[in-house]
Protein backbone atom coordinates (compact mmCIF):
# COMPACT_ATOMS: atom_id res chain seq x y z
CA UNK A 1 0.00 0.00 0.00
CA UNK A 2 1.25 3.47 -0.70
CA UNK A 3 2.68 5.41 2.36
CA UNK A 4 0.45 8.47 2.24
CA UNK A 5 -2.72 6.30 1.17
CA UNK A 6 -5.15 6.99 3.61
CA UNK A 7 -7.68 4.20 4.59
CA UNK A 8 -9.83 3.35 7.58
CA UNK A 9 -8.05 0.69 8.89
CA UNK A 10 -5.15 2.56 9.60
CA UNK A 11 -7.36 3.34 13.13
CA UNK A 12 -7.27 -0.34 13.76
CA UNK A 13 -3.53 0.80 15.04
CA UNK A 14 -3.78 0.22 19.43
CA UNK A 15 -1.23 3.37 19.40
CA UNK A 16 -3.16 5.43 16.74
CA UNK A 17 -6.88 4.40 18.94
CA UNK A 18 -5.61 5.03 21.97
CA UNK A 19 -4.37 8.58 20.97
CA UNK A 20 -7.74 9.55 18.99
CA UNK A 21 -9.44 8.08 21.73
CA UNK A 22 -8.10 10.29 23.94
CA UNK A 23 -8.78 12.91 22.35
CA UNK A 24 -12.49 12.12 21.77
CA UNK A 25 -13.74 11.10 25.19
CA UNK A 26 -13.63 14.44 26.17
CA UNK A 27 -16.23 16.21 23.61
CA UNK A 28 -17.90 13.03 23.50
CA UNK A 29 -18.87 13.22 27.26
CA UNK A 30 -19.82 16.80 27.02
CA UNK A 31 -22.15 15.78 24.27
CA UNK A 32 -23.49 12.74 26.69
CA UNK A 33 -24.04 15.17 29.34
CA UNK A 34 -26.10 17.67 27.46
CA UNK A 35 -27.65 15.93 25.21
CA UNK A 36 -28.97 13.47 27.60
CA UNK A 37 -30.00 16.23 30.16
CA UNK A 38 -31.84 18.44 28.03
CA UNK A 39 -33.47 15.27 26.37
CA UNK A 40 -34.69 13.92 29.18
CA UNK A 41 -35.69 17.32 31.10
CA UNK A 42 -37.48 18.70 28.27
CA UNK A 43 -39.33 14.91 27.68
CA UNK A 44 -40.14 14.58 31.22
CA UNK A 45 -41.03 18.50 32.10
CA UNK A 46 -42.06 20.47 28.95
CA UNK A 47 -44.37 17.71 27.18
CA UNK A 48 -48.12 16.59 27.91
CA UNK A 49 -48.79 13.46 29.33
CA UNK A 50 -50.72 11.27 27.28
CA UNK A 51 -54.45 11.18 26.85
CA UNK A 52 -55.02 7.71 27.65
CA UNK A 53 -51.43 6.89 29.47
CA UNK A 54 -51.19 9.58 31.92
CA UNK A 55 -47.48 10.46 32.52
CA UNK A 56 -46.44 6.81 32.66
CA UNK A 57 -45.32 7.83 28.20
CA UNK A 58 -42.57 9.54 29.37
CA UNK A 59 -40.19 6.20 30.55
CA UNK A 60 -40.35 6.14 26.71
CA UNK A 61 -37.29 8.51 27.08
CA UNK A 62 -35.62 5.86 28.25
CA UNK A 63 -36.86 2.60 27.26
CA UNK A 64 -36.59 3.71 23.70
CA UNK A 65 -33.00 4.67 23.19
CA UNK A 66 -31.77 1.96 25.25
CA UNK A 67 -33.79 -0.51 23.20
CA UNK A 68 -32.71 1.06 20.21
CA UNK A 69 -29.20 0.20 21.65
CA UNK A 70 -29.24 -2.93 23.31
CA UNK A 71 -30.07 -4.94 19.66
CA UNK A 72 -27.53 -2.17 17.95
CA UNK A 73 -24.44 -3.02 19.62
CA UNK A 74 -25.07 -6.64 18.98
CA UNK A 75 -25.16 -5.95 15.32
CA UNK A 76 -21.80 -3.80 16.07
CA UNK A 77 -20.11 -6.72 18.48
CA UNK A 78 -21.14 -8.84 15.13
CA UNK A 79 -19.60 -6.87 12.60
CA UNK A 80 -16.61 -6.38 15.07
CA UNK A 81 -16.02 -10.11 15.43
CA UNK A 82 -16.39 -10.25 11.74
CA UNK A 83 -13.58 -8.03 11.20
CA UNK A 84 -11.32 -9.75 14.03
CA UNK A 85 -11.78 -13.03 11.98
CA UNK A 86 -10.57 -11.87 8.12
CA UNK A 87 -8.13 -9.15 8.75
CA UNK A 88 -7.52 -10.23 12.61
CA UNK A 89 -7.09 -6.32 14.13
CA UNK A 90 -6.99 -6.95 17.98
CA UNK A 91 -8.68 -3.05 18.33
CA UNK A 92 -11.93 -4.70 16.73
CA UNK A 93 -11.99 -7.82 19.06
CA UNK A 94 -11.23 -5.53 22.13
CA UNK A 95 -14.27 -3.58 21.01
CA UNK A 96 -16.77 -5.90 20.33
CA UNK A 97 -15.37 -7.44 23.90
CA UNK A 98 -15.60 -3.87 25.32
CA UNK A 99 -19.23 -3.19 24.13
CA UNK A 100 -21.07 -6.47 25.55
CA UNK A 101 -21.50 -5.33 29.08
CA UNK A 102 -22.80 -2.41 27.79
CA UNK A 103 -25.14 -4.15 25.87
CA UNK A 104 -26.05 -6.51 28.77
CA UNK A 105 -26.86 -2.95 30.80
CA UNK A 106 -29.33 -1.67 27.98
CA UNK A 107 -30.81 -4.92 27.55
CA UNK A 108 -31.39 -4.59 31.54
CA UNK A 109 -32.66 -1.02 31.28
CA UNK A 110 -34.74 -1.37 28.41
CA UNK A 111 -36.75 -4.77 30.01
CA UNK A 112 -36.87 -2.87 33.64
CA UNK A 113 -38.01 0.28 31.99
CA UNK A 114 -41.00 -1.69 30.09
CA UNK A 115 -41.67 -4.11 33.43
CA UNK A 116 -42.15 -0.27 35.48
CA UNK A 117 -44.11 0.99 32.73
CA UNK A 118 -46.21 -2.56 31.54
CA UNK A 119 -47.44 -2.21 35.28
CA UNK A 120 -50.06 0.65 35.24
CA UNK A 121 -50.88 0.41 31.45
CA UNK A 122 -50.96 -3.46 30.20
CA UNK A 123 -51.73 -4.33 34.17
CA UNK A 124 -48.56 -6.74 33.99
CA UNK A 125 -44.69 -6.40 34.56
CA UNK A 126 -43.86 -9.42 32.19
CA UNK A 127 -45.73 -11.04 29.59
CA UNK A 128 -44.56 -13.71 26.84
CA UNK A 129 -45.38 -11.39 24.01
CA UNK A 130 -43.06 -11.85 21.02
CA UNK A 131 -40.79 -8.73 21.10
CA UNK A 132 -40.19 -9.06 25.07
CA UNK A 133 -39.41 -12.52 24.62
CA UNK A 134 -36.58 -11.43 21.72
CA UNK A 135 -35.26 -9.44 24.73
CA UNK A 136 -34.91 -12.26 26.87
CA UNK A 137 -33.30 -14.30 23.69
CA UNK A 138 -30.77 -11.48 23.47
CA UNK A 139 -30.05 -11.29 27.18
CA UNK A 140 -28.82 -15.08 27.64
CA UNK A 141 -26.88 -14.69 24.01
CA UNK A 142 -25.25 -11.79 25.79
CA UNK A 143 -24.04 -13.75 28.65
CA UNK A 144 -23.17 -16.44 26.86
CA UNK A 145 -20.78 -14.25 25.17
CA UNK A 146 -19.79 -12.25 28.14
CA UNK A 147 -19.13 -15.63 30.05
CA UNK A 148 -17.03 -17.35 27.55
CA UNK A 149 -14.41 -14.01 28.29
CA UNK A 150 -15.11 -14.46 31.79
CA UNK A 151 -14.04 -18.18 31.71
CA UNK A 152 -10.94 -17.86 29.56
CA UNK A 153 -7.82 -15.59 29.85
CA UNK A 154 -7.37 -13.64 26.93
CA UNK A 155 -5.76 -14.84 24.27
CA UNK A 156 -6.23 -15.52 20.05
CA UNK A 157 -7.70 -18.58 20.26
CA UNK A 158 -9.95 -17.11 23.33
CA UNK A 159 -10.52 -14.42 20.83
CA UNK A 160 -11.69 -16.86 17.78
CA UNK A 161 -13.97 -18.67 19.85
CA UNK A 162 -15.65 -15.39 20.96
CA UNK A 163 -15.99 -14.67 17.22
CA UNK A 164 -17.54 -16.99 16.18
CA UNK A 165 -19.64 -17.35 19.17
CA UNK A 166 -20.59 -14.15 18.64
CA UNK A 167 -21.47 -14.92 15.16
CA UNK A 168 -23.25 -18.36 16.09
CA UNK A 169 -25.53 -16.22 18.60
CA UNK A 170 -26.86 -13.99 16.28
CA UNK A 171 -27.38 -16.81 13.75
CA UNK A 172 -29.71 -18.80 16.33
CA UNK A 173 -30.94 -15.51 18.13
CA UNK A 174 -33.02 -14.27 15.00
CA UNK A 175 -34.49 -17.87 14.37
CA UNK A 176 -35.39 -18.11 18.24
CA UNK A 177 -36.83 -14.50 17.45
CA UNK A 178 -38.91 -15.47 14.17
CA UNK A 179 -39.87 -18.89 15.91
CA UNK A 180 -41.34 -17.21 18.41
CA UNK A 181 -43.17 -14.73 16.27
CA UNK A 182 -44.60 -17.18 14.31
CA UNK A 183 -46.64 -18.70 17.39
CA UNK A 184 -47.46 -15.18 18.63
CA UNK A 185 -48.42 -11.65 17.26
CA UNK A 186 -48.26 -10.37 20.37
CA UNK A 187 -49.61 -7.06 22.95
CA UNK A 188 -46.37 -4.95 22.32
CA UNK A 189 -47.30 -2.02 19.83
CA UNK A 190 -44.98 -1.25 16.75
CA UNK A 191 -42.10 0.79 16.35
CA UNK A 192 -41.94 4.26 17.99
CA UNK A 193 -39.42 5.88 14.95
CA UNK A 194 -39.05 3.96 12.03
CA UNK A 195 -38.20 5.25 9.05
CA UNK A 196 -40.77 3.35 6.52
CA UNK A 197 -43.81 3.58 8.44
CA UNK A 198 -46.79 6.52 7.89
CA UNK A 199 -47.73 6.30 11.74
CA UNK A 200 -44.88 7.58 14.13
CA UNK A 201 -45.87 9.19 17.39
CA UNK A 202 -45.74 13.09 17.55
CA UNK A 203 -43.61 15.17 16.76
CA UNK A 204 -44.22 16.50 20.37
CA UNK A 205 -42.82 13.21 21.93
CA UNK A 206 -40.79 12.97 19.00
CA UNK A 207 -38.31 15.65 19.27
CA UNK A 208 -37.00 14.82 22.89
CA UNK A 209 -37.05 11.40 21.99
CA UNK A 210 -34.28 12.24 19.42
CA UNK A 211 -32.23 13.96 21.46
CA UNK A 212 -32.33 11.85 24.36
CA UNK A 213 -31.52 9.26 21.33
CA UNK A 214 -28.63 11.28 20.57
CA UNK A 215 -27.39 11.21 24.19
CA UNK A 216 -27.56 7.49 24.37
CA UNK A 217 -25.80 6.72 21.43
CA UNK A 218 -22.85 9.09 22.32
CA UNK A 219 -22.92 7.85 26.22
CA UNK A 220 -22.40 4.23 23.94
CA UNK A 221 -19.53 5.78 21.93
CA UNK A 222 -17.86 7.46 25.59
CA UNK A 223 -18.02 4.07 27.38
CA UNK A 224 -17.26 2.01 24.49
CA UNK A 225 -13.88 4.33 23.80
CA UNK A 226 -13.49 4.16 27.42
CA UNK A 227 -13.37 0.50 27.73
CA UNK A 228 -11.71 -0.12 24.90
CA UNK A 229 -8.71 1.98 25.58
CA UNK A 230 -8.40 0.18 28.69
CA UNK A 231 -8.60 -3.15 27.85
CA UNK A 232 -5.93 -1.94 25.13
CA UNK A 233 -3.94 -1.34 28.00
CA UNK A 234 -4.50 -4.42 29.99
CA UNK A 235 -3.30 -6.22 26.89
CA UNK A 236 -0.33 -4.45 26.67
CA UNK A 237 0.67 -4.45 30.86
CA UNK A 238 -0.22 -8.66 30.41
CA UNK A 239 2.18 -9.02 27.81
CA UNK A 240 5.34 -6.78 29.15
CA UNK A 241 4.65 -8.88 32.27
CA UNK A 242 4.92 -12.12 30.46
CA UNK A 243 8.01 -11.04 28.87
CA UNK A 244 9.93 -9.97 32.45
CA UNK B 1 -14.65 -51.86 5.22
CA UNK B 2 -16.07 -48.13 4.34
CA UNK B 3 -13.98 -45.89 6.53
CA UNK B 4 -16.78 -43.82 7.28
CA UNK B 5 -18.55 -46.85 8.42
CA UNK B 6 -15.94 -47.41 10.29
CA UNK B 7 -15.06 -43.91 12.30
CA UNK B 8 -19.32 -44.46 12.80
CA UNK B 9 -19.41 -47.69 14.30
CA UNK B 10 -16.07 -47.05 16.45
CA UNK B 11 -18.14 -43.79 17.62
CA UNK B 12 -21.14 -45.44 18.83
CA UNK B 13 -19.03 -48.38 20.58
CA UNK B 14 -17.02 -45.84 22.15
CA UNK B 15 -20.08 -44.14 23.62
CA UNK B 16 -22.00 -46.86 24.72
CA UNK B 17 -18.97 -48.64 26.35
CA UNK B 18 -18.74 -45.44 28.19
CA UNK B 19 -21.64 -44.65 31.19
CA UNK B 20 -22.93 -41.95 28.90
CA UNK B 21 -25.84 -43.92 27.27
CA UNK B 22 -27.02 -45.39 30.39
CA UNK B 23 -26.37 -41.64 32.14
CA UNK B 24 -28.56 -39.71 30.06
CA UNK B 25 -31.25 -42.20 29.40
CA UNK B 26 -31.95 -42.31 33.30
CA UNK B 27 -31.21 -38.34 33.45
CA UNK B 28 -34.69 -38.19 31.38
CA UNK B 29 -36.52 -40.65 32.73
CA UNK B 30 -35.50 -39.21 36.45
CA UNK B 31 -36.32 -35.46 35.40
CA UNK B 32 -39.73 -36.27 33.83
CA UNK B 33 -40.66 -38.40 36.51
CA UNK B 34 -39.83 -35.64 39.65
CA UNK B 35 -41.35 -33.01 37.37
CA UNK B 36 -44.62 -34.70 37.07
CA UNK B 37 -44.70 -36.07 40.76
CA UNK B 38 -44.24 -32.80 41.95
CA UNK B 39 -46.55 -30.94 39.68
CA UNK B 40 -49.24 -33.40 40.83
CA UNK B 41 -48.51 -32.97 44.25
CA UNK B 42 -50.37 -29.07 43.83
CA UNK B 43 -53.20 -29.94 42.04
CA UNK B 44 -51.65 -28.61 38.69
CA UNK B 45 -52.67 -30.65 35.82
CA UNK B 46 -49.53 -32.47 34.57
CA UNK B 47 -50.60 -33.51 31.14
CA UNK B 48 -50.89 -29.54 30.14
CA UNK B 49 -47.42 -29.24 30.96
CA UNK B 50 -45.81 -32.28 30.38
CA UNK B 51 -44.62 -31.99 26.93
CA UNK B 52 -42.93 -29.03 27.74
CA UNK B 53 -41.34 -31.14 30.23
CA UNK B 54 -40.67 -33.61 27.96
CA UNK B 55 -38.54 -31.41 25.57
CA UNK B 56 -36.56 -29.76 27.99
CA UNK B 57 -35.70 -32.96 29.85
CA UNK B 58 -34.82 -34.29 26.92
CA UNK B 59 -32.67 -31.24 25.50
CA UNK B 60 -31.09 -31.06 29.26
CA UNK B 61 -30.38 -34.97 29.06
CA UNK B 62 -28.89 -34.10 25.18
CA UNK B 63 -26.20 -31.48 27.51
CA UNK B 64 -25.09 -34.30 29.62
CA UNK B 65 -23.11 -35.96 26.80
CA UNK B 66 -22.29 -33.01 24.95
CA UNK B 67 -18.52 -32.93 26.56
CA UNK B 68 -17.69 -36.21 25.34
CA UNK B 69 -17.99 -35.75 21.58
CA UNK B 70 -15.45 -34.04 21.17
CA UNK B 71 -13.14 -34.31 24.48
CA UNK B 72 -11.68 -37.98 25.10
CA UNK B 73 -10.65 -37.42 21.34
CA UNK B 74 -8.89 -34.30 21.52
CA UNK B 75 -7.06 -35.78 25.18
CA UNK B 76 -5.73 -38.85 23.68
CA UNK B 77 -4.89 -37.58 19.94
CA UNK B 78 -7.25 -39.12 17.92
CA UNK B 79 -8.97 -35.71 17.13
CA UNK B 80 -5.20 -34.77 15.43
CA UNK B 81 -5.45 -38.00 13.40
CA UNK B 82 -8.74 -37.03 11.97
CA UNK B 83 -7.34 -33.33 11.44
CA UNK B 84 -4.66 -34.87 8.83
CA UNK B 85 -6.16 -37.67 7.95
CA UNK B 86 -7.85 -37.24 3.67
CA UNK B 87 -11.44 -37.23 5.34
CA UNK B 88 -12.77 -33.86 5.74
CA UNK B 89 -13.29 -32.77 9.52
CA UNK B 90 -16.82 -31.77 8.67
CA UNK B 91 -17.21 -35.45 7.80
CA UNK B 92 -15.85 -36.30 11.12
CA UNK B 93 -18.28 -33.66 12.38
CA UNK B 94 -21.56 -35.38 10.85
CA UNK B 95 -20.22 -38.71 12.00
CA UNK B 96 -20.16 -37.60 15.72
CA UNK B 97 -22.91 -35.79 15.50
CA UNK B 98 -25.01 -39.07 14.00
CA UNK B 99 -22.92 -41.28 16.55
CA UNK B 100 -24.72 -38.52 19.05
CA UNK B 101 -27.96 -38.48 17.89
CA UNK B 102 -28.04 -43.02 18.05
CA UNK B 103 -26.55 -43.34 21.64
CA UNK B 104 -28.48 -40.57 23.50
CA UNK B 105 -31.82 -39.04 21.11
CA UNK B 106 -32.66 -42.48 20.20
CA UNK B 107 -33.03 -43.99 23.70
CA UNK B 108 -34.41 -41.40 24.77
CA UNK B 109 -37.14 -41.30 21.67
CA UNK B 110 -37.67 -45.27 22.14
CA UNK B 111 -38.93 -44.60 26.25
CA UNK B 112 -41.39 -41.16 24.96
CA UNK B 113 -44.12 -43.83 24.26
CA UNK B 114 -43.82 -45.18 27.74
CA UNK B 115 -43.49 -41.63 29.15
CA UNK B 116 -46.04 -40.12 27.77
CA UNK B 117 -48.69 -43.00 28.70
CA UNK B 118 -47.45 -42.46 32.37
CA UNK B 119 -48.14 -38.60 32.05
CA UNK B 120 -51.39 -39.06 31.01
CA UNK B 121 -51.34 -38.46 27.07
CA UNK B 122 -53.17 -41.16 25.02
CA UNK B 123 -50.83 -43.70 22.77
CA UNK B 124 -51.95 -42.07 19.67
CA UNK B 125 -50.87 -38.66 20.47
CA UNK B 126 -47.55 -39.98 21.77
CA UNK B 127 -46.67 -41.62 18.59
CA UNK B 128 -46.88 -38.13 16.66
CA UNK B 129 -45.20 -36.47 19.51
CA UNK B 130 -42.60 -39.03 18.29
CA UNK B 131 -42.48 -38.03 15.11
CA UNK B 132 -41.85 -34.51 15.83
CA UNK B 133 -39.45 -35.52 18.18
CA UNK B 134 -38.02 -37.26 15.19
CA UNK B 135 -37.90 -34.30 13.43
CA UNK B 136 -36.43 -31.90 16.26
CA UNK B 137 -33.44 -34.34 17.81
CA UNK B 138 -31.08 -34.82 15.05
CA UNK B 139 -30.46 -30.67 14.95
CA UNK B 140 -30.66 -30.89 18.81
CA UNK B 141 -27.49 -33.16 17.86
CA UNK B 142 -25.88 -31.38 15.26
CA UNK B 143 -26.10 -28.12 17.04
CA UNK B 144 -24.32 -29.69 20.48
CA UNK B 145 -21.40 -30.59 18.81
CA UNK B 146 -20.72 -26.80 18.70
CA UNK B 147 -20.64 -26.24 21.92
CA UNK B 148 -18.57 -29.47 22.72
CA UNK B 149 -16.34 -27.70 19.95
CA UNK B 150 -16.24 -24.53 21.91
CA UNK B 151 -14.93 -25.71 25.28
CA UNK B 152 -12.37 -28.35 24.31
CA UNK B 153 -9.73 -28.82 26.61
CA UNK B 154 -11.58 -26.60 29.16
CA UNK B 155 -11.59 -29.36 31.81
CA UNK B 156 -12.68 -27.04 34.62
CA UNK B 157 -15.41 -24.80 32.49
CA UNK B 158 -18.25 -27.62 32.06
CA UNK B 159 -20.94 -25.07 33.46
CA UNK B 160 -19.63 -22.90 31.13
CA UNK B 161 -21.23 -25.46 28.47
CA UNK B 162 -25.37 -24.96 29.04
CA UNK B 163 -25.40 -21.40 28.94
CA UNK B 164 -24.37 -20.62 25.79
CA UNK B 165 -25.90 -24.22 24.16
CA UNK B 166 -29.26 -24.07 26.00
CA UNK B 167 -30.16 -21.02 23.71
CA UNK B 168 -29.66 -22.28 20.83
CA UNK B 169 -31.49 -25.27 21.46
CA UNK B 170 -34.45 -22.30 21.75
CA UNK B 171 -36.04 -22.56 17.37
CA UNK B 172 -36.25 -26.22 17.46
CA UNK B 173 -37.87 -26.43 21.51
CA UNK B 174 -40.15 -23.57 20.52
CA UNK B 175 -41.71 -25.58 17.31
CA UNK B 176 -41.50 -28.90 19.25
CA UNK B 177 -43.21 -28.03 21.94
CA UNK B 178 -46.18 -26.28 20.47
CA UNK B 179 -46.64 -28.85 18.13
CA UNK B 180 -46.45 -31.79 20.15
CA UNK B 181 -48.93 -29.67 22.24
CA UNK B 182 -51.09 -28.97 19.26
CA UNK B 183 -50.98 -32.84 18.25
CA UNK B 184 -52.09 -33.62 21.89
CA UNK B 185 -55.07 -31.72 21.24
CA UNK B 186 -55.58 -33.44 18.20
CA UNK B 187 -54.41 -30.39 15.77
CA UNK B 188 -52.33 -31.28 12.77
CA UNK B 189 -50.95 -28.35 11.21
CA UNK B 190 -48.72 -29.42 8.10
CA UNK B 191 -47.61 -26.16 7.90
CA UNK B 192 -45.86 -25.78 11.16
CA UNK B 193 -44.44 -29.37 10.63
CA UNK B 194 -42.64 -28.27 7.54
CA UNK B 195 -41.10 -25.11 9.37
CA UNK B 196 -40.12 -27.01 11.96
CA UNK B 197 -38.36 -29.31 9.17
CA UNK B 198 -37.27 -26.37 7.43
CA UNK B 199 -35.63 -25.09 10.40
CA UNK B 200 -34.22 -29.13 11.87
CA UNK B 201 -32.63 -28.98 8.00
CA UNK B 202 -31.10 -25.93 8.31
CA UNK B 203 -29.01 -26.28 11.53
CA UNK B 204 -27.93 -29.56 10.23
CA UNK B 205 -26.95 -28.20 7.52
CA UNK B 206 -24.69 -25.09 8.90
CA UNK B 207 -23.37 -26.95 12.34
CA UNK B 208 -20.54 -29.31 10.49
CA UNK B 209 -19.52 -25.92 8.73
CA UNK B 210 -19.25 -24.17 12.03
CA UNK B 211 -17.59 -26.72 14.45
CA UNK B 212 -15.38 -27.54 12.01
CA UNK B 213 -14.19 -24.05 11.84
CA UNK B 214 -14.13 -23.97 15.90
CA UNK B 215 -11.94 -27.18 16.01
CA UNK B 216 -9.12 -25.55 13.49
CA UNK B 217 -9.05 -22.87 15.75
CA UNK B 218 -8.08 -24.80 18.76
CA UNK B 219 -5.16 -26.38 16.65
CA UNK B 220 -3.68 -23.30 15.06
Amino acid sequence: MHKNSRSLWEFANPKRFVSIANKLIPWLTICTVLSMSVGIFWGVFFTPNDYRQGAAVKIIYIHVPSAFLAINIYIMMLIASVIWLIRRHHVSLLAAKAAAPIGLTMTLVAILTGAIWGKPIWGTYWAWDPRMTSFAILLMFYIGYISIWSAMEYNEKVGDLSALLCIIGSIFALLSRYAVIFWNQGLHQGASMSLDKEENISNVFYLPLLVCLLGFVSLFFTLLLIRTRTEIRIKRTTSLLRMN
Amino acid sequence: MNPLLYILSYEIKASTAGRSLFLSTSFFIIVVLTANISMNQFGIRADKNSVSILWIALAMSALLSINMIFQNDYDDGTLDWFMLSPISLETIVILKAVAHWVTTCLPMMLLTPIVCVSMGINFNSSLWILLVMMIGTPAISFISTIGSALTLGERANHLLLPIFILPTFLPILVFGIKISMLVTNSVYDSMAFLIMLAISLFCIAITPFITAIIIKVHYT
